[in-house]
């Protein structure tokens, strides 16, 4: 499936997310494109290698007089616990219940902490089903995890990744096969354009 | 012999701190500025090596992984817990704060050290990806805090200005290392902004008070450069 990703973070974003800037909800997002895009996991761990470079070009600055005898204190009391293993980046998130918002589309929260009135959550849709035409008021970055759907700039199936902005309109439809899993940053609330829509926003709870 | 160079380079800079309390850093800034005037003499040819140029951080991740090697583990902690406070103090913790995080990053350290693959990333940008996921936490717990926001001249510019060939032979790592080097300074400064002191683009416009697009393109730029000269950054 990796090689079939065909939208991606910018350089700009992987290097954000690199240098740890990004807010959670974002970094989850991109965090979720990059466990399934081995490319975009390479440009980063390109990026990670010029935060080394500065951390090894960075004036040391003394630890405190034994702080080494304290830090082997410490593993030693805790011996027993090496990390194995990479983390799913969904692990320390706890995921609400699938809840209907809409014919044919469900919703389920990620407890990451709202900051910025920004949320996280995953969205499943049926095939088929189109999701109201709208605007955001900030930004909303999607990864997609199964199935796929499509708009203006193309089609998004497993690992490709989407960022829209306040400048971009768009009308998403859920291709057809399997139901479209996604999960979205969203920040803001989205604006929705029809009649339809205005009358299920408060259904979507966005 | 590949982290002679860079090493050199680091003691200098840090002879110029105003950080150097243990005895030990000042025997070794003192043979190595002998060893820049002096640069063939034996004695402190073999000084010099025994002190700096072993300093092998990958090799000693594997030690430590496959045998908890304290000495190894040891060696890592002298080189990286007093760059990382520096990085943390960068990212905005207090002095206490960061000793602790730098603490807590080198136990990181030893017990994610299995997981390291030599193959995949030079032993600095794994041990940096840790200290940022350590600070990022840390933000998250504590909210952000501004207190840093000023640029406090404690990074002073260490700009490589050694003509190129000196890092010919050096790996990869080397010319990571002189293509941040030979970055142009306001390339070079978002890119330390964002990679060492962690401020996202908004924040370091608002420091260098230059518009939001300028430091966008900036850091578009300067990825640009470091990856014509670098090829993949694989
Ligand atoms: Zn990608």
């Amino acid at each position: 499936m990796t090689d079939a990703i065909a939208h991606h973070p910018t350089d700009e974003t992987l290097a954000a997310f690199a240098s740890g800037t990004l807010d959670e909800a974002r970094g989850l997002v991109v965090s979720m494109h990059l466990s399934l895009c081995a490319a975009c996991s390479r440009k980063v761990e390109g990026y990670e290698a010029i935060g080394g470079e500065l951390l090894e070009q960075a004036t040391p600055l003394s630890m405190e007089p034994g702080a080494l005898r304290n830090v082997l204190r410490l593993i030693e009391e805790d011996f027993a616990a090496p990390e194995t293993g990479p983390k799913q980046p969904l692990d320390r998130y706890q995921l609400g219940p699938w809840r209907w918002v809409g014919p044919g589309v469900r919703q389920r929260s990620v407890s990451v902490p709202e900051v910025s009135n920004i949320k996280v959550f995953m969205l499943k849709a049926a095939p088929g089903t189109r999701l109201p035409y709208h605007r955001h008021a900030g930004y909303e970055w999607t990864c997609v995890l199964e199935g796929a759907f499509e708009h203006q700039f193309g089609r998004y199936g497993p690992g490709d990744f989407d960022e829209a902005d306040e400048t971009m309109e768009h009308k998403p439809t859920v291709c057809d096969g399997d139901p479209c899993i996604c999960i979205v940053a969203l920040q803001g609330n989205i604006v929705l354009q029809s009649r339809l829509g205005r009358i299920i926003q408060p259904l979507l709870r966005l | 012999m590949k982290n002679g160079w860079a090493d050199r380079k680091k003691v200098i800079g840090k002879s110029e701190a105003d950080e150097i309390s243990d005895p030990k850093d000042g025997l070794v800034r003192n043979g190595l500025e002998k060893l820049i005037t002096l640069p063939c003499q034996p004695e402190q040819d073999r000084a010099y090596s025994r002190t700096m140029v072993e300093f092998d951080p990958a090799r000693l991740i594997r030690r430590v992984a496959a045998s908890q090697d304290r000495d190894a583990f040891a060696e890592l902690f002298e080189h990286y817990a007093p760059r990382i406070k520096a990085m943390m103090i960068r990212r905005g913790a207090s002095r206490d704060r960061a000793e602790d995080l730098a603490q807590e990053t080198l136990i990181k350290l030893w017990r994610k050290a299995a997981q390291y693959d030599p193959e995949r990333a030079a032993a600095s940008a794994w041990v940096y990806a840790i200290a940022r996921n350590i600070s990022v936490d840390e933000s998250r717990r504590e909210g952000r805090a501004t207190a840093w926001a000023e640029e406090d001249g404690m990074l002073e510019d260490q700009h490589n200005d050694e003509p190129e060939s000196q890092l010919l032979v050096a790996e990869r790592e080397a010319y990571v290392r002189s293509s941040i080097g030979a970055l142009p300074e306001e390339q070079l400064r978002v890119i330390r902004l964002s990679f060492f002191d962690g401020l996202a683009h908004g924040e370091i416009a608002n420091l260098l008070g230059i518009p939001l697009g300028t430091v966008k393109s900036r850091i578009r730029l300067a990825l640009q450069r470091l990856r014509d000269r670098v090829g993949e950054l694989k």
